[in-house]
């Protein structure tokens, strides 16, 4: 009387069922657990990986510095296998693992895509494409913690198609870690778009003595409120030169400025002022407002090579 | 007048039973061999003082040759309600259970109803008869065919067996109970014969008559319609069932009266408790017994109020004067049978054994059990009919998936097989008690005190952390609980051994023939009496003292599992001590037949066997059928024929001694019958006064006339009634109405009309010819091996030596098949996803088809027992050779001895000759192992029909029946499912079981384990880490003492070599190099055996973990213990653990009964100095553990306390070995067949078949074992169940939670001043750093601490490191 279970090749059936041979067309369907396949996503995205294995030294990654890296596929499918050895008790696990590892991959893989969105409790696009190079930068700065709301954009093909942010998290108060699905031409860091804010603008921050503002418009003299005031018929802004005192560092003389503005319109064709005797606090308001400044960082340059220092 | 039968004045419920009449005239009576082929049934008590069996014999054929012993007529037989058949287990005053049987009426009052023209309206002519079934009175020796016996000797008679059952007028009965002494106390079953009642010969003129004056003036041309009605009460009131149903109120008496015997009023409308009352008080009112009666009063028809009269004059006389109240307190069985059609006495009305006519016999399917030989049948059937050309393969494979879904274990079908099939396989044997022992389980908060908190300890796990005094004590009580099961054990066998020498006593001084024997034959017997009397007295003394010092033990015991002295606080409240039952003794039971074809009948089955929905419908007094609405005819009005009309009509018999629903009865029965058609079509024209010329006159072109169409539309509408009310979408009380009846009809079990001669198949009469393997089972196992389920053989011929024909008669059992089929339907409704398309056709087909099989099962009863010199016999045990006896002083003692404990069985003494036995005489067969051939099969009926089941063409006498469809059990290739013999696998006949205990680990003496964890048989653990290649190696409580680990040489010269070393663990200050430094003698023995393989390099150590790995592929992943995520980690914890393994008989061993070897291997001059007989040191093997067996949790073993050979568990023969190395080498994973090879290249290994042996005698066979906690360990023989074990809980949980791994990690980059490093969120256990200081020497253990801020960068620079990881359970709070 025999068993229904054929011993002698239970082993092999077995086997040859999980493996990926000739009978590969025949291996079901992996249907990965979704809440594994999300782990294992956010895994390859790093994650918990400590800063440390990523940067083994400080040295490499200086305040105010920024490095920009290619994540090798290879490295982050180990850190998979090292996840998915747990709970291989025998060759059985063993050969599955090695059979589906591709599918756990790409499952991996497509995971991945969603991963920012569940974050974000938004709603997953459809990925075009699963799988391709990621890149990433990290950036250690006292930008970071200056400017919470710090937005990373990274496009390629001359700014028009932005690419996809897999990753964008703040590691510590000084540190941001970005991946890009793709390899991007340029990378801004835009100021925090959600914010209004007096200030001088940004192309003159490093030039001291041309501390200067460019002027607007506060709704007389058909100059529509807001709208920078040219001249040249719209070819140069007007421009006020912004005085510090001199006794703090950094600080304005509001007072001076105030006059220079006023002194500026009433040099103008049209004052802007209109009949306004003084600029008043809104007349002022409205020209110190400045908005979310950019900086870009080509890796590419226009002939469409890479910089040196970007390899 | 205080001795006659009381009559009852309350209600009655009314019970409908079944009833039967065969026919027989004069060609039919079974003169030689003439007439209907008929067998004797009788129970000849006369047997019980002679030499034989009291049963009737198999294959007899009853040849009578007198009509005065063969009565032509109608020979009626009726069938008692299922609730009077059904015994019901009771404990006596000494404890011991036995089945009551409760007893049954006793009064029987047959009325026939004879029409001699059911034509032309002839009123029908009506005579009554009464029986006193328990009437006893002298019996003919021999007895005559029409005598029925019972053993009990009464007044003036010569012989201690009477005739029973007596008949007489209803005229002559004058009510008298008769005197004890000449009654019978009457039940269902007879003395010591369990189908007394169910057949004829037995019970004529208890529960049949036969009415031998029946019209010979009949002809075919000219036929008599008999209708009989038979009403059943009891004698004495005081047996009746009815009258213990209790209840305060109605509904309460009615939901007893339901629970308790499966009666039931209905609960609708038409018909429930409430109104069976109201109907008793109209009754009541009309008949005058509402208050005073007075006959001038009672506006009822003459006859039916000289009937009440009559009743009441004897009521006064008799009765006793109390209110009866509404609920009835006896029941009145009642039974019609109508359309009884007689044709005179001249003529044959042959047999009814449907299969008689058409010259065909039954097909027979032999299986294992009742539910093999059905799932058998079925799927061959299913084989036979598909239309896929299913093979003879598939017919197996089938037939278990039945089988498996009739055990509810369809799903398990797929999931694990093997548990499955060793169900099945267990299915096969009777389990019987083996004994107690006592266990300790934890008190829980709310058994003593609801306010005591809950203990806390390991809680959830059943960790019975007892301390040194209560282990021991248990221990002790564990200790004498064994020995007294083991002396119960043998008094049970030594007292029916004791009863079949009593009996062998009995047969040399016979009353009336004497057995010769030798001398030397009747001094053994005297002897062996006298050495097993004093044995059991010296037992029986033994247990008693037992009894008391357990008692004692007990009661300490309990005390200190309760004293708050004793206990740790957060264990309060304390433990509790239980008795348990241990795992029972197993015997084979023997082959079971289903015969297909035999035509089933339900009427022995409870009315719910039969309706899954309905139990019996009973009545009470006053709801019975009162009158019959004749419909409009030939423009006249309709006419409602009521008692009066019929009455007018009918004489009824005329008597006062009987029940006061009789007469109510009757006219139900007369309105009923079909024969009564005619009848009232002439009461419907008389008083429509249409002239007979009128009635009678042909019209039309069928040249009918209104009377004859009048009576085809009264016939119609009665037979409406019968129709199937849920078909017709209607309630039967609506077609009741609608037919013009008024009243509630009884149920269909209780009116029949009758079409043809009846069939009940009662017996199977089976004759085997028995080819054992090796005669007298010297070698019983020669030839067959071990196979994957049960044993194989590859002889597949029979030789002739040593064959010997086997017989019996066993009673058939409709009930087995028909609950298999009923279960069969819901099939449809079961998922079978799962299988293939051309299995699941197949079992959709015979789900749909389960109502239509024709199936009757029963056992070749007694064919295990004959193999072993045993009977099965009627049991009485006859005292009267002691009596007799010149013995006395002898057989008295011997006969106190036995107690109130007789056997079911009695010796086959064989020939009394004992010289020269020729070797093939007289066998005996302990373990049983052959061939057997079906040579006969006769389906005998309650009546005594035969039907053979083989015809003379089918070969003679003694040659095989050569088309018998066998279940895969019995053959060896599937050309051999229909043949004409089968392998009978070897068993042992006798209660036996395979034990699997386990032995404290800590101690080199055999300490059995019990529920304290200090008897932990938990030697140490081991873990096989796949990270390290290594084998972990901890104490039974977890604690790391290293690990056996695969090393690479040293030696440059040898570099490319591999063995293995010892590393102590982790933090042990052990120099490198020096040897384990285990405290346990067997798991050091282990290892230490293991490491010495290293001398010849790694190849054992690498066998084994490649062993261990091709069993874990089968394991269920994860189980109960494992919950803390170590095992997902590194490896399974597998647990080194003490046991021994053994088979061992209960009580006794089987002894030889015949003459000859009377007292043989106890009997020494009358001293009883027991040795073993030969085959109880017969070897044969046991297999420990099944690699495929999903729950399996056994990895391998050393038996013997030898560590030299791994036994690897059945199935893992290193499958996995190529794929283990290749997987190993990291190398790029293309399978091909050649990757799985089996068969090991270390001798470290044994090589299959894997398995060990034993024999019955018990000797244990030492095991170290390593188990897996989440398995069980089972243990399989083939021969016997599967039986399995599984460890405390306490120590493994123990061990698992202190269970440390460690991992060599390195390099790793971390901080200087501390271990930083990611760790699982899921795992609640430790990680600690381990690190050399330098090579002498370890560095503090440092705890891991998580990386939570993952994004700090450290300022001092991070240092390289290496070192050992370790994973414990415990956490903080434990560890403080």
């Amino acid at each position: 009387m025999k068993s229904w279970v054929n011993k002698k090749t239970f082993h092999e059936r077995l086997a040859k069922s999980m493996s990926d041979d000739s009978t590969h067309s025949d291996l079901p369907d992996l249907q990965l657990d979704p809440e594994v396949a999300q782990w294992l996503g956010k895994l390859s995205l790093l994650y918990g990986v400590p800063l440390e294995y990523l940067v083994p030294d400080s040295r490499m990654l200086p305040p105010e510095s920024i490095r920009f890296f290619y994540l090798d596929k290879n490295w982050t499918d180990r850190l998979l296998d090292g996840a998915l050895s747990v709970g291989v008790l025998s060759t059985k696990e063993q050969i599955f693992n090695k059979t589906f590892f591709n599918k756990i991959y790409q499952a991996t893989d497509l995971a991945q895509q969603n991963t920012r969105a569940l974050i974000r409790n938004k709603i997953p696009e459809v990925p075009t494409h699963i799988g391709g190079t990621i890149t990433g930068l990290l950036i250690r700065s006292r930008v970071v913690s200056d400017y919470p709301g710090l937005e990373i954009k990274g496009t390629t093909n001359s700014g028009e198609n932005e690419l996809k942010i897999l990753r964008m998290d703040r590691l510590s108060d000084t540190l941001i870690i970005c991946l890009f699905d793709g390899k991007p031409d340029k990378v801004e860091f835009i100021q925090p778009s959600e914010g209004l804010h007096f200030g001088i603008p940004q192309f003159f921050i490093n030039e001291p003595n041309r501390n200067a503002i460019l002027l607007r418009g506060l709704g007389f003299n058909g100059i529509s409120g807001g709208d920078q005031i040219t001249t040249n018929d719209g070819k140069d802004n007007v421009s006020v030169h912004v005085p510090l005192t001199e006794t703090a560092k950094g600080v304005l003389d509001i007072t001076q400025l105030v006059e220079n503005i006023t002194d500026k319109f009433k040099s103008l064709p049209k004052n802007p002022m209109g009949d306004l005797s003084e600029l008043g606090a809104g007349g002022f308001a409205i020209q110190m407002v400045v908005t979310q400044q950019i900086q870009e960082y080509m890796l590419k340059t226009s002939e469409g090579e890479t910089p040196d220092d970007c390899n | 007048m205080a001795n006659k039968m009381k009559v009852w004045p309350g209600p009655r419920v009314l019970v409908p039973m079944a009833t039967d009449v065969l026919l027989i005239g004069e060609r039919d009576i079974p003169i030689n061999n003439g007439g209907i082929p008929m067998s004797s049934t009788k129970t000849n008590y006369f047997n019980l003082f002679f030499t034989g069996n009291a049963e009737s014999e198999p294959f007899n054929k009853l040849s009578v040759n007198s009509q005065n012993e063969f009565k032509v007529g109608a020979h009626m037989m009726w069938t008692l309600p299922y609730s009077l058949r059904q015994g019901s287990q009771v404990k006596d005053d000494n404890g011991s259970t036995t089945t009551d049987f409760p007893f049954t009426p006793n009064r029987w009052l047959i009325t026939r109803f004879e029409y001699s023209n059911i034509k032309n309206g002839t009123a029908p002519k009506v005579i009554s008869k009464i029986i006193a079934s328990d009437t006893l009175s002298p019996s003919s020796f021999p007895p005559k065919f029409s005598e029925s016996l019972y053993p009990k000797k009464i007044e003036g008679s010569q012989t201690p067996v009477s005739q029973i059952g007596a008949h007489m007028d209803l005229s002559d009965w004058d009510g008298s109970p008769g005197t004890e002494q000449n009654t019978a106390q009457i039940k269902a079953v007879g003395p010591g014969v369990v189908s007394w009642s169910v057949v004829y010969d037995n019970i004529q003129n208890v529960y049949s008559f036969v009415d031998d004056s029946l019209s010979p003036e009949a002809t075919s041309a000219n036929p008599y319609n008999y209708t009989y009605s038979i009403m059943g009460w009891y004698q004495d009131p005081n047996q009746d069932l009815v009258q213990k149903i209790k209840g305060e109120n109605a509904l309460e008496f009615a939901t007893n009266l339901k629970n308790n015997l499966g009666w039931d009023f209905g609960t609708d409308e038409d018909n429930s408790i409430e109104t069976a009352i109201e109907a008793w008080n109209i009754w009541k009112e009309t008949h005058g017994l509402n208050g005073d009666f007075n006959p001038d009063n009672l506006k009822l028809p003459p006859q039916v109020k000289a009937a009440i009269v009559a009743w009441h004059s004897y009521w006064e006389a008799n009765g006793e004067a109390t209110d009866p109240g509404n609920l009835a307190k006896q029941m009145l069985c009642h039974s019609m049978v109508g359309t009884v059609k007689w044709i005179g006495p001249k003529t044959a009305y042959e047999s009814g054994n449907p299969l008689a006519s058409k010259l065909e016999v039954p097909k027979i399917t032999v299986g294992s059990t009742a539910i093999d030989a059905v799932s058998t049948y079925i799927a061959k059937q299913i084989q036979e009919n598909s239309e896929n050309g299913n093979s003879l393969a598939d017919v197996p494979v089938i037939s278990r998936a039945l089988s498996a879904f009739q055990k509810d274990l369809l799903e398990d079908y797929t999931v694990d097989p093997i548990r499955v099939e060793n169900l099945l396989h267990a299915s096969s044997f009777s389990r019987n008690s083996a004994g107690t022992q006592w266990i300790v389980t934890r008190l829980t908060s709310d058994t003593n005190n609801q306010d005591t908190k809950p203990p806390t300890t390991f809680a959830g796990r059943q960790s019975i952390p007892l301390n040194q005094e209560q282990t021991a004590a248990l221990t002790q009580l564990n200790g004498n609980q064994k020995s007294l099961n083991a002396i119960n054990l043998n008094l049970e066998t030594q007292r029916a051994e004791l009863f079949r020498l009593l009996y062998k006593q009995n047969l040399i001084e016979g009353i009336v023939n004497t057995v010769k024997v030798s001398d030397s034959t009747k001094g053994a017997v005297l002897e062996s009496i006298q050495a097993l009397t004093t044995v059991i007295k010296t037992n029986h003394d033994k247990a008693g003292r037992l009894v008391q010092t357990i008692t004692q033990e007990k009661t300490a015991l309990q005390k200190m599992l309760v004293d708050e002295s004793m206990i740790p606080e957060v264990d309060l409240p304390g433990y509790e001590l239980k008795e348990v039952d241990l795992t029972g003794y197993s015997a084979p039971i023997d082959p079971i037949i289903a015969i297909a074809g035999a035509q089933l009948d339900t009427k022995f089955s409870s009315a719910v066997a039969t309706n899954s929905n309905a139990p019996l419908a009973v009545r009470y007094t006053g709801q019975e059928i009162s009158s019959f609405l004749v419909p409009a005819f030939l423009n006249k009005p309709s006419v409602t024929i009521t008692a009066a009309e019929l009455l007018s009509k009918i004489q009824m018999p005329d008597w006062n001694i009987i029940p006061k629903e009789v007469m109510g009865l009757w006219i139900e029965n007369v309105l009923l019958d079909y024969s009564m058609a005619a009848v009232m079509a002439i009461i419907f024209f008389e008083k429509n006064q249409v002239p007979d010329s009128v009635y009678n006159a042909k019209s039309g072109t069928d040249r009918t006339t209104p009377l004859e169409d009048l009576t085809q539309r009264i016939g119609y509408r009665q037979t409406l009634v019968w129709e199937n009310a849920d078909s017709l979408e209607h309630t039967t009380q609506a077609l009741v109405s609608a037919a013009g009846f008024k009243g509630i009809l009884p149920a269909k079990a209780g009116v029949a009309f009758r079409t043809k001669q009846p069939w009940t198949p009662v017996f199977m009469d089976w004759k085997v010819r028995w080819y054992p393997t090796s005669i007298n089972a010297v070698n019983p196992f020669d030839g067959w091996s071990l196979g994957e389920i049960d044993y194989v053989t590859s002889n597949t011929s029979l030789e002739k030596d040593g064959s010997i024909l086997l017989w019996g008669r066993t009673i058939l059992n409709p009930n087995v098949a028909k609950s298999i089929q009923n279960r069969l339907k819901p099939l449809e409704d079961q998922s079978l996803d799962e299988f293939p398309d051309w299995m699941q056709t197949g079992l959709e087909w015979a789900s749909r088809q389960a109502g239509s099989f024709d199936l009757l099962t029963q056992s070749l009863s007694g064919f295990n027992e004959q193999l072993i010199t045993k009977l099965s016999a009627a049991t009485s045990f006859m005292s009267s050779g002691a009596g007799h006896s010149k013995e006395q002083d002898l057989l008295f003692p011997a006969m106190k001895a036995l107690a109130t404990e007789y056997e079911s069985y009695i010796p086959q003494v064989g020939t009394t000759s004992c010289s020269d036995i020729p070797e093939n005489e007289q066998q005996y067969a302990p373990i049983r192992s052959g061939h057997l051939e079906i040579i006969n099969l006769n389906v005998v009926d309650g009546f005594g029909q035969v039907m053979f089941g083989k015809l003379d063409r089918d070969g003679g006498d003694d040659s095989p029946i050569v088309n018998v469809l066998w279940s895969e059990t019995f053959y060896s290739s599937l050309d051999k499912q229909i043949n004409s013999f089968g392998n009978i696998n070897p068993r042992v006949l006798q209660n036996t079981r395979v034990n699997i205990d386990l032995i404290r680990a800590d101690t080199t003496q055999i300490e059995y384990t019990n529920s304290s964890d200090l008897t932990s048989p938990i030697c140490g653990w081991v873990m096989a880490n796949h990270l390290d290649n290594s084998l972990m190696v901890f104490t039974s409580e977890g604690t790391n003492i290293g690990a056996v680990i695969k090393v690479q040489s040293e030696d440059v010269e040898s570099r490319g070599n591999w063995s293995i070393r010892w590393d102590s663990a982790p933090g042990l200050d052990n120099p490198l190099g020096a040897p384990p430094d285990i405290e346990n003698e067997f798991l050091s023995g282990f290892i230490n055996a293991l490491l010495q393989t290293g001398f010849e390099g790694s190849l054992a150590f690498e066998n084994l973990m490649q062993a261990i790995d091709s069993t874990l592929w089968t394991m269920g992943t994860y189980g109960r213990q494992q919950t803390d995520n170590l095992s997902l980690l590194v490896g399974r914890p597998i647990a080194v653990v003490r046991g021994e393994v053994s088979v061992t008989i209960a009580g006794n061993p089987i002894y030889k009964q015949y003459w000859c070897n009377t007292g043989d291997f106890y009997n020494e001059n009358g001293t009883y100095k027991p040795q073993d007989p030969p085959y109880m040191s017969i070897s044969f093997p046991l297999r420990i553990g099944d690699a495929f067996l999903a729950n399996n949790g056994i990895l391998g073993y050393f038996p013997n306390n030898k560590y030299d050979v791994f036994y690897p568990v059945y199935g893992a023969e290193g499958q996995t070995q190529n794929l283990m190395e290749l997987l190993r080498a990291g190398k790029d994973f293309r399978f091909n067949p050649e990757m799985v090879i089996t068969g090991f290249k270390s001798d470290y290994i044994k090589e299959k078949p894997v398995q060990i042996t034993t024999q019955l005698n018990g000797t244990p066979t030492p095991l170290t074992m390593l188990v897996d906690p989440n398995g069980v360990i089972p243990v399989f023989s083939g021969c016997l169940p599967c039986v399995e074990t599984n460890l405390p809980n306490g120590p493994v949980s123990k061990a698992l939670e202190r269970l440390t791994a460690s991992f060599r990690v390195g390099p790793i980059l971390l901080p200087p001043e501390n271990v930083q490093m990611p760790t699982p969120d899921e795992v609640t256990g430790k990680w600690s750093w381990k690190q050399r200081k330098d090579t002498v020497s370890w560095s503090p253990d440092q705890e891991v601490q998580d990386r939570v801020h993952l994004g700090d960068l450290h300022s001092n620079p991070l240092r390289i490191k290496e070192g050992w990881l370790t994973l414990s359970r415990k956490d903080k709070n434990q560890e403080s």
